[in-house]
């Protein structure tokens, strides 16, 4: 149940909210009516009783945590529109059909797709109202999924490489190392992966991957620039044949059937997927605990007298942070709404960047919430993300709202030292947080703004006025688009489908909402209610309009920080911003399942760039000494470096020097021996797949 | 007491474009295939996938407002309207709710002779789901169609009858037509219309009070102009019942209830007739969103200019322009106006008569007539015919006729002949008097020879000479079909009536 935390508290911690006039009658809301609006969502009863409440409270938590409607409409016109002349061209491939797309085998002599008759009724789209109700039939039937290791076993965990990618990428092209060794070391440390951090092996492809890679290089090809570079892919991006299952039980048996763009030109530059990372399901969470796989451990979770304290990683790349963390792969793939790449790379004490929104094409990237979406890598340094990131940024036809690579970032020069960079430090949403920021994540931080400041670059206090609402407007959005988006999984074309055959009730509603109930956890129902409630005639559409208008607010502080316009007086004009990633360190796995307000916050310092879709990295700083059950512990601590719109080359650039001065990057979680490189690596045979 | 029951009707029309890709991926936009051929991830909704809007549909969509005088929109959304349905593939149509393409555009209809004037309150785009065929057991989908490019036009509610529906629904495809924006074939679903109908006392309710109500009854899917008439025709009857049994029972008459429903049309003897859907209380929320895939659309001067220009002279224009420089008849203009197709056949006829032949003089008005006769009464009732004669054929046809090298009668055998030969040899140009030649067509026209021929009929009918002289002027038809049987027909009969008067005067004195 979602807890208001005493009197006045929200879901976005802002101490003085500016006073808020009483809601106009005029609004003339319906009042919430929670079996309604799981109706509409796709659920039955059972699911409108046990949110009923719940409903009710996060709504007058997100009013409250977004600034009265001031001026009316949707917010800020549209950075980019569509150009007639710039659309695809119609010209349609002719090629044969493809029933593979959809669920089950055709008949053999027609390809008609079918279902039963039943579920097509009337043909209406029945008012949501008529649907029969469904009673709950407990336990429904659940696809099987991999099992999860109740107590990883931490003990003799071997890690193989010391360096970041770029060291072990000198090797493979100087032929000091083959592919196939690379990989094969890779798969080995995965398969013997004690905190889940990956789901899927791709132990098959992935070797005659990197044997394809050996050959090239022996015919004396130019290696790739990734050359043999092994990575791991989060649950939520499509690899063709891969299951792709965004940890969740209702694609649990979802092979995809093609591969994302951005994983394509991975692999076009010579890296080879060795495995998928996993994740929260369908990207929602901050703590890597909401999977269908199970959840996913800090690998720098301590161990006292023998015994593990598991550590949640963040969320909800989980999985892609904990493989570059626990030294699985040297660089992964995570996504990033509100925070789900710099959050869990925070924690985990790796490096993750969040691009600009649009400069790396989200075809493939299953959707939770599409324009905050973005595909954001997780290495061990700076540097390698700089290397990578030419390798897949740039415009792909299938996805409109990808961006020109180049020409946004023209005007950044490209800096060798960090002498005269200004750096912004928004001091006052920092101390508005107050209790909420942890004192060692708070004096960790403080070290690292010394440590530039060392380095030459000139700290500004900044004033981000909108931030505190950020968090109420990216739920409030970010909701709605889940909601929408996961309305195809519905258990007709794909998936999962709870189908009680032979019953009476096995209409299209009855179908669709005992597969939605079983096939979604609870975070994600949760989600889509509130989505369904934000856009709903039943919620009002004042609640999505604001949001609305928050963000564009949001977007224009950050322009205004970036572009020193006169707005705010002084022609001030910083060049990134800086400030904590997580408001606290790595907390304890399960400490708070039970109460999503808290676990939302997790994201309050991430989503105000995602708001305003602006490139951001979280480094790691110096660690913070923490108690962890009574003992003394060193935990990762992380900060972020936001840009201005494309200038993500410019922010690696920055972050690159950084590291080159700090150091703080190579701190490895303490039970993480590196073994000799050269050690045993023939542990991994081509048998079946796990 | 009965009230003075006047109806308003407005339509919702569903056409497709005729892009050669769906809106949002490259597969084919083709139906008439196997099912389940023309789909990919993008528009069976795969997890992942994104929509990348097609230029093809946008232009023709862009043509279409143009077409019909919209205010187009330089900067239109596209949005999602949920609702959960098998043929549904990603749980929400992408649709332009918010800020459509084009809002105030017309159309004219004539009714009765009488002109009017149909505003049109909208324009959008909008994607197609797929296609359901229900049977005993199961509901068969094809995705096909899903994703297939739409356009919406919504009409003012200003229609008073079925006839005026049906006059709308027929101008509006003959110009879609025109325009190349959609075959509008009604019994492919390449144009659907949803009706609403609202039946009102005008004795009671003023006409503001009508508006401010709105409409009352919308009837769905309607797929021919037969069954939006019938709907329309029962429908109008249904409401007046609905209140004058309301009235009957002493309670206070309110308005109709809003509902939507479903036509059933006529069959195995039962009449066609509509079937409730929902009423108001379960009208549905469709949580519209914008669609954070796609970017707003935005369109510059010039792509308007580009669709203006791509538009054809229309239908009307094409017909006031023939019967002023043809001097075709309103029948016959209407007739050659029937489909594109058939008009720019007849335009090439047209100019094929006015290409300059053999120093020969411009065409006559009636040989315009000429040429829309043989197209109108001959060439459309020959198998194939359009394809296996062509315009300039045609022309030469007329020329032949005129010039009375060959007779009418004639012209029709070379006409047949010119279809079966096509088979034969295909690529063949037909020179038609070289044919007219071959099959021993021609005419006389020598005037010595026709002389002959009516010396040797006087000679033969005496008896008819003297009843001419006598002053029965038709006893010259017998000596004319006396020679003209002579010349085994083959005399050209004009020049043989000229000839044989101009004898018969001779011979008198
Ligand atoms: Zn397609």
């Amino acid at each position: 149940m979602l807890r208001r935390r005493g009197k006045g508290a929200t879901l976005c911690n802002v101490k003085e909210r500016p006073e808020v006039t009483p809601e106009p009658e005029a609004d003339a809301k319906t009042p919430v009516r929670p079996s309604r609006i799981a109706a509409l969502s796709g659920f039955g009863r059972p699911i409108a009783l046990k949110f009923a409440d719940e409903l009710i409270q996060v709504v007058q938590s997100l009013e409250a945590g977004l600034p009265p409607e001031t001026s009316h409409g949707q917010g800020a016109e549209p950075p980019r529109a569509a150009r007639v002349a710039d659309l695809r061209p119609d010209r349609a491939v002719a090629r044969p059909g493809s029933i593979r797309w959809l669920r089950g085998a055709p008949d053999r002599d027609n390809s008609w797709f079918r279902v039963p008759r039943a579920w097509a009724g009337e043909k209406s789209e029945d008012g949501p109202d008529s649907f029969p109700e469904v009673t709950a039939q407990e336990p429904h039937g659940c696809p099987s999924v991999p099992a999860v290791p109740k107590c990883p076993s931490p003990v003799g965990f071997p890690s193989a490489e010391t360096g970041d990618a770029m060291d072990l990428l000198e090797e493979l092209q100087a032929g000091h190392r083959t592919a196939v060794q690379s990989v094969e070391a890779a798969l080995r440390r995965a398969s013997s992966d004690p905190f889940l951090a990956v789901i899927e092996l791709h132990k098959g492809e992935a070797l005659d991957r990197a044997e394809a890679l050996d050959k090239r290089l022996s015919t004396g090809d130019e290696p790739l620039p990734l050359h043999g570079l092994p990575v791991a892919i989060k649950a939520n991006l499509c690899v063709e044949d891969r299951l792709a299952t965004s940890a969740s039980a209702s694609l649990a048996n979802y092979a995809a059937p093609y591969t994302a763009t951005v994983v394509r030109r991975l692999i076009a530059a010579g890296a080879v997927p060795i495995a998928t990372a996993n994740m929260d399901e369908f990207a929602m969470g901050s703590s890597g605990e909401h999977s269908v796989h199970g959840p996913t451990i800090n690998p720098w979770s301590p161990i006292h007298d023998g015994e593990l304290i598991p550590l949640a990683p963040g969320g909800s790349s989980s999985g892609t942070a904990a493989a570059v963390a626990a030294d699985i792969v040297p660089l992964a793939l995570g996504s990033d709404a509100g925070g789900s790449v710099r959050q869990p790379a925070a924690l985990c004490g790796v490096t993750g960047l969040r691009p600009t929104q649009g400069r790396l094409s989200r075809f493939g990237l299953i959707a939770f919430a599409s324009s905050f979406d973005v595909i954001g890598p997780v290495a061990r340094s700076a540097r390698d993300l700089a290397a990578l990131f030419p390798l897949v940024a740039g415009i792909d036809p299938r996805d409109p709202t990808s961006t020109d690579p180049h020409h946004e970032a023209k005007r950044f020069p490209l800096r060798t030292h960090l002498d005269g960079l200004v750096i912004g430090v928004p001091k006052r949403l920092l101390d508005e947080l107050g209790d909420s920021l942890e004192l060692e994540v708070a004096a960790s931080f403080a070290q690292s703004v010394e440590e530039l400041r060392a380095a030459g670059a000139r700290i500004v206090d900044i004033e981000l006025r909108h931030a505190g609402a950020a968090l109420s407007a990216y739920h409030v959005i970010s909701c709605s688009e889940a909601a929408s988006n996961l309305a195809r999984i519905d258990g007709v074309r794909y998936g999962m489908r709870i189908d009680r055959r032979g019953s009476a009730d096995n209409d299209l509603i009855a179908m669709i909402r005992a597969t939605r109930e079983a096939g979604f956890g609870t975070e994600v129902q949760r989600r889509i209610l509130i989505g369904t409630l934000a856009l709903s005639r039943d919620g009002s559409r004042a609640l999505y309009g604001r949001a609305r208008a928050t963000r564009a607010e949001v977007t224009l502080d950050f322009e205004r920080v970036f572009g020193g316009n006169d707005l705010i007086g002084a022609a001030l004009s910083v060049d990134l911003i800086a400030m904590p990633t997580s408001p606290t360190v790595a907390f304890g796995l399960g400490a708070r399942t039970a109460d999503p307000v808290e676990m939302y916050r997790a994201d309050l310092l991430t989503v105000p760039a995602s708001l305003a879709g602006l490139p951001a990295i979280s480094l790691p700083g110096p660690l913070a000494k923490t108690s962890c059950a009574g003992r003394s512990a060193a935990l990762p601590v992380g900060f972020q470096l936001i840009g201005s719109r494309g200038s993500d080359e410019y922010l690696l650039r920055i972050a690159t020097l950084y590291q080159q001065l700090t150091q703080h990057h190579l701190a490895r979680p303490p039970r993480i021996h590196p073994v000799p490189p050269s050690g045993d690596l023939h542990g991994i045979s081509r048998g079946a797949e796990q | 007491m009965s009230g003075l029951w006047k109806t308003r009707i407005g339509l919702e029309v569903h056409v497709r474009l005729a892009s050669r890709s769906k809106l949002f991926c490259a597969c084919p936009n083709l139906f008439e295939t196997n099912p389940n051929v023309h789909i990919c991830p993008v528009c069976t909704g795969q997890p992942g996938s994104l929509p990348a809007l097609g230029r093809g549909a946008v232009e023709l969509a862009l043509r279409a407002a143009v077409l019909f005088d919209f205010d187009v929109a330089m900067l239109s959304r596209f949005d999602r309207k949920h609702y959960f349905y098998p043929d549904l593939p990603k749980g929400y149509q992408v649709t332009q709710q918010e800020v459509p393409l084009g809002r105030d555009g017309q159309l004219e209809i004539e009714v009765d002779g009488r002109r009017v004037r149909i505003p049109l309150s909208r324009i959008h785009i909008e994607e197609d789901a797929g296609r359901s065929v229900h049977s005993e057991e199961h509901t068969r989908i094809d995705f096909n169609r899903a994703g297939a490019p739409l356009v919406e036009i919504v009409t003012d509610p200003v229609m008073e009858t079925a006839q005026e529906v049906g006059a709308f629904l027929r101008r509006l495809r003959e110009e879609l037509r025109y325009a190349g924006v959609s075959d509008g074939d009604m019994d492919k679903g390449s144009m659907r219309t949803d009706v609403n109908i609202s039946v009102y006392d005008s004795s009671r309710l003023g006409r503001a009070e009508v508006d401010a109500e709105g409409p009352r009854v919308e009837i769905k899917n309607l797929n021919s102009i037969r069954a939006a008439q019938d709907a329309v025709d029962f429908e109008v009857a249904r409401q007046i019942q609905e209140a004058q049994e309301t009235i009957r029972r002493g309670a206070q008459l309110h308005s109709i209830t809003v509902q939507t429903r479903r036509w059933v049309a006529s069959s195995e003897g039962l009449p066609g007739h509509s079937k409730l859907m929902r009423t108001k209380a379960s009208q549905l929320d469709y949580r519209f969103l914008e669609d954070p895939d796609l970017l707003p659309l935005a369109l510059l001067a010039t792509d308007l200019d580009a669709a203006r220009a791509m538009l054809p002279e229309g239908p009307l224009a094409m017909r006031d322009r023939w019967r002023c420089e043809y001097d075709l008849s309103a029948h016959d203009a209407e007739v050659l106006s029937s489909s594109p197709q058939l008009a720019a056949y007849f335009e090439a006829t047209a100019r094929a008569l006015q290409a300059p032949v053999r120093g020969e003089s411009p065409p006559a008005r009636q040989s315009y007539k000429a040429a829309a006769n043989w197209i109108i009464n001959d060439l459309a009732s020959l198998s194939s015919g359009f394809d296996k004669v062509a315009p300039f054929q045609v022309a030469a046809l007329v020329r032949l006729v005129e010039s009375a090298y060959i007779s009418h009668k004639s012209g029709r055998l070379l006409l047949s002949a010119l279809v079966a030969r096509h088979v034969d040899q295909p690529g063949h140009d037909g020179d038609l008097l070289e044919m007219a030649q071959a099959l021993d067509l021609e005419l006389v026209n020598d005037s010595a020879l026709l002389d002959e021929y009516c010396y040797a009929a006087m000679a033969r009918r005496e008896d008819a000479i003297q009843s001419w002289q006598a002053g029965r002027l038709q006893a010259a038809d017998a000596l004319l079909g006396e020679a003209m049987m002579l010349s085994r027909g083959k005399a050209a009969p004009d020049k043989l009536r000229a000839r044989l008067l101009a004898l018969l005067e001779v011979h008198d004195t």
